[in-house]
């Protein structure tokens, strides 16, 4: 113990674990126990997806067909790209490269915030000609029963997605403070490591979302 | 307490990929997006959704294995990905196994409520012109014409393909719980 303690840095290692692994692998256990709930969190909405699409299949073919498939490819592109910086900037904490780490960082933050951007085009456009979820709805141009349904779908599976990317950006300005100050080293980058694999999670939920909504509806 | 003592005196080294594993990962990322943007221009019927949950499942197992390191990590990590995953499926799966066989056996479960509601004025004035104008509170039917009415509303339910004029009377699917009693006489 005491060997151990004056081996790291004292900052790094709390003083109730044996060694940095062992703390590394707690905070990751306890995020993937966190992302398993994200996933049963989302996947509420992908059970009322395929219960909606299963009694109105019609409905939800001809309802798919309003969404932009180049908006949401487009998007579908960009969270990839931002996955893709995010695991680089992890990697340069690995090898101790900060600075380095930093600027993929700030190109994560980018990605997502021109995400945000098009998701913004697409909603203002749903919400000026009426394509909204339940009693809002006003949109008249699509064959079948309940098409508003299809739009409480889509406003609470894209919304609870975009929720989630606007609160990894808010993570993010954290962490790039922290990086900019060096505080992450590889014996201690459990914390953007973690993020990462949030936001990982957080595209592959949008995988999921892009072919469900906007391709085969 | 086997940590303490088996690595009392090792360093940490994180696992360190390549970047060319990143870049790999990344095309082949973009590359599955440009064909189930492609496949799904193309009518494949029920087969549609097939392939594009299976593009969609490839791409997560990428991101997965390769970007989220489970691949390499303590398989702790995926074991708890998986359990995630498996249980998710169960409750979708036995969901639908309700939503999609209601009014199979008592046909007044797979009957719509809220027949009323605001929303629905218009197609319910079709409803209302098919079963000949008697249902004005859904709930309060006589036996035989309950029976019938619940005949329709079951298959609206379970198979409406093609069945335009039941799926404009549109309603939100769901039980009356007294009409379930009903049904079993």
């Amino acid at each position: 113990m005491e060997i151990q303690q004056t081996a790291t840095p004292p900052s790094a290692l709390q003083h109730h674990y044996s060694d940095i692994e062992q703390q590394h692998d707690s905070a990751k256990f306890g995020m993937w126990l966190f992302l398993v709930t994200e996933i049963l969190f989302f996947g509420g909405l992908f059970c009322a997806y395929a219960i909606y699409r299963s009694w109105y299949p019609e409905m939800f073919h001809n309802a798919h067909k309003v969404l932009s498939v180049p908006m949401g490819a487009l998007n579908t592109v960009v969270l990839i790209v931002s996955s893709l910086t995010m695991a680089l900037s992890i990697r340069s904490v690995q090898l101790n490269k900060s600075k380095q780490a930093l600027g993929y960082l700030i190109a994560t933050f980018g990605f997502a915030a021109v995400f945000m951007v098009v998701k913004y085009f697409e909603y203002s456009h749903k919400f000026h000609v009426g394509q909204l979820p339940g009693k809002f709805y006003f949109y008249d141009g699509i064959a079948g029963a309940n098409p508003h349904q299809f739009f409480s779908i889509y406003f609470a599976m894209t919304g609870l997605h975009g929720a989630h990317i606007l609160i990894g950006m808010i993570v993010m300005i954290f962490i790039m403070i922290k990086l900019a100050k060096g505080a992450y080293s590889p014996q201690n980058y459990a914390y953007i490591e973690n993020f990462g694999l949030y936001w990982h999670l957080v595209d592959m939920f949008w995988i999921f979302l892009f072919p469900l909504l906007y391709l085969i509806g | 307490m086997s940590t303490q003592n088996n690595k009392a005196h090792e360093e940490f080294h994180p696992h360190v990929l390549p970047i060319s594993a990143y870049l790999g990962v990344f095309s082949a990322l973009i590359f599955f997006t440009i064909i189930t943007v492609v496949v799904a221009a193309i009518d494949l019927g029920p087969f549609n959704m097939v392939v594009a949950m299976l593009i969609a499942g490839t791409k997560a197992l990428l991101v997965g294995l390769i970007f989220m390191h489970l691949l390499f990590d303590r398989k702790l990590y995926l074991m708890l990905f998986l359990v995630g995953m498996i249980t998710l499926t169960i409750f979708i799966v036995i969901t639908m196994f309700d939503t999609e066989r209601r009014g199979d056996i008592f046909p007044e479960v797979g009957k719509p409520i809220k027949v009323e509601s605001e929303h629905y004025q218009a197609p319910i004035e079709e409803l209302r012109a098919k079963h000949g104008g008697h249902s004005e509170h859904g709930a309060e039917e006589g036996h035989g014409e309950a029976e019938s009415h619940g005949d329709n509303a079951g298959t609206m339910d379970a198979d409406d393909h093609g069945e335009e004029e039941h799926e404009s009377a549109g309603i939100d699917t769901g039980h009356e719980k007294q009409n379930s009693s009903n049904g079993g006489h």
